[in-house]
């Protein structure tokens, strides 16, 4: 420090030791890197104002620097590092209490603290409970909200994501049992169950389902209504869709993360009409006697 | 590091330091026996240089209290960007 610790401070020579302080402080407040951890100018500036109020702050080196008995220079202090130094790295101090609150974004910055491996013996976090949680085939894949009921009578919110798998484990951050020394409390884990749909198969995001079709819609083709797991569609049937014969609904599966969906394959089942009708069987047996070998190849390929 | 010298390096008495423990302001790591890292030094520094600003006993814990947010806001938002700013994932 080459610079009048008095014009440093911004005091006259003859101030008194009160004045000192207070410009000081004053100037401090405003230039601490601590408390301007993102202002680097702020950081020298400060070092000339720490070492002048090193040497005019202690009224017997004031009185020897004013008889000239020592002088500015060499007065620095050495300082290792700031606090603000150590705020990058994990240690006994580190807090997230300032974002604790964000919810879906916290899943994502307590993730980076984790990952960063917090450590310290005096703040413990709790430790996790693990619950689990039945669903409906359809509430996992459209997702929604659920209660679970603690032994201890309180109830849990769980936000079922849509497209939510059997076997997911949900993390509800802070839901666990709380910390010790000022830790932040563990995350309860819901592991996922997924009950079965009498109509609906599930095979990874796409959705799977037999459909009825009357022999009608199957020699002529048409317009059928299809189950969905967001509702019924309709789907056209080409003309001389036979048994087996698979269809795809696009975007009709299952919601992915990214915002897109599954698909949903149909595959079509010829049903007879559910009471003989004296007029198709009059039909068929004209019909059948016409046209002997219907499909006779493939039934000659299984050996029948 | 030992506690003679933690002392020196962030130049306190042991009776601010025995107090700085008791109200919870400092809380050097367990290793074995109470060890001092560089972390606790600037830590200490940083309170002296409170106490030099007029920040009171009172006052201290809320301050520190909001530096450590401040810095884990920080932290986070150095991570992030770095995430945002990578090509890719």
């Amino acid at each position: 420090m080459a610079a009048d610790p008095y014009t440093t401070l911004g005091v006259k020579e003859d101030a008194s030791q009160e004045d000192i302080q207070k410009a000081y402080r004053k100037l401090a407040k405003k230039l601490h890197p601590d408390l301007n951890p993102g202002n680097k100018k702020a950081e020298e500036q400060f070092k000339d104002v720490a070492a002048a109020y090193d040497l005019l702050g202690d009224a017997d080196k004031r009185a020897r620097f004013d008889r000239g008995e020592i002088d500015a220079s060499g007065q620095e202090r050495p300082r290792q590092r700031y606090y603000r130094d150590f705020a990058d790295d994990a240690s006994q101090y580190s807090s997230d209490a300032g974002f604790a609150d964000f919810g879906d974004a916290d899943d994502i910055l307590s993730d980076i603290f984790g990952r960063q491996g917090r450590r310290g013996n005096f703040r413990m976090r709790g430790p996790d409970v693990h619950y689990q949680l039945e669903l409906d085939f359809l509430d996992a894949i459209n997702g929604g909200k659920k209660q679970i009921t603690l032994p201890d009578g309180s109830m849990l919110d769980v936000t079922i994501p849509p497209g939510t798998r059997e076997g997911t484990v949900l993390r509800l951050r802070g839901k666990g049992r709380p910390g010790a020394g000022g830790g932040p409390p563990g995350d309860a884990l819901v592991e996922i169950a997924v009950r079965p749909h009498p109509v609906f198969k599930r095979k990874g995001d796409d959705i799977h389902v037999e459909l009825p079709l009357p022999l009608r819609n199957a020699v002529l083709g048409g317009k059928v209504t299809v189950p969905t797991p967001s509702g019924p569609v309709t789907m056209t049937v080409p003309k001389w869709s036979t048994s087996g014969t698979v269809l795809r609904l696009k975007g009709r599966g299952v919601p992915r993360r990214d915002g897109k969906r599954g698909d949903e394959y149909v595959t079509l089942k010829v049903m007879l009409p559910e009471k003989p009708d004296p007029e198709l069987e009059k039909f068929m047996a004209h019909w059948g006697s016409a046209t002997p070998t219907a499909n006779g190849g493939q039934r000659q390929a299984m050996g029948a | 590091m030992e506690i003679p010298e933690f002392l020196l390096a962030a130049r306190i008495k042991t009776e601010a330091l025995d107090a700085w423990l008791e109200a919870g302001w400092l809380m050097p790591q367990h290793n074995g026996g109470r060890a001092f890292s560089e972390v606790d030094v600037a830590r200490a520094q940083l309170i002296r240089d409170l106490q030099g600003m007029g920040v009171n006993d009172d006052a201290m814990p809320i301050i520190l209290d909001l530096i450590d947010q401040m810095h884990g806001l920080r932290r986070t938002v150095r991570v992030l960007l770095s995430e945002v700013r990578a090509p890719t994932g």
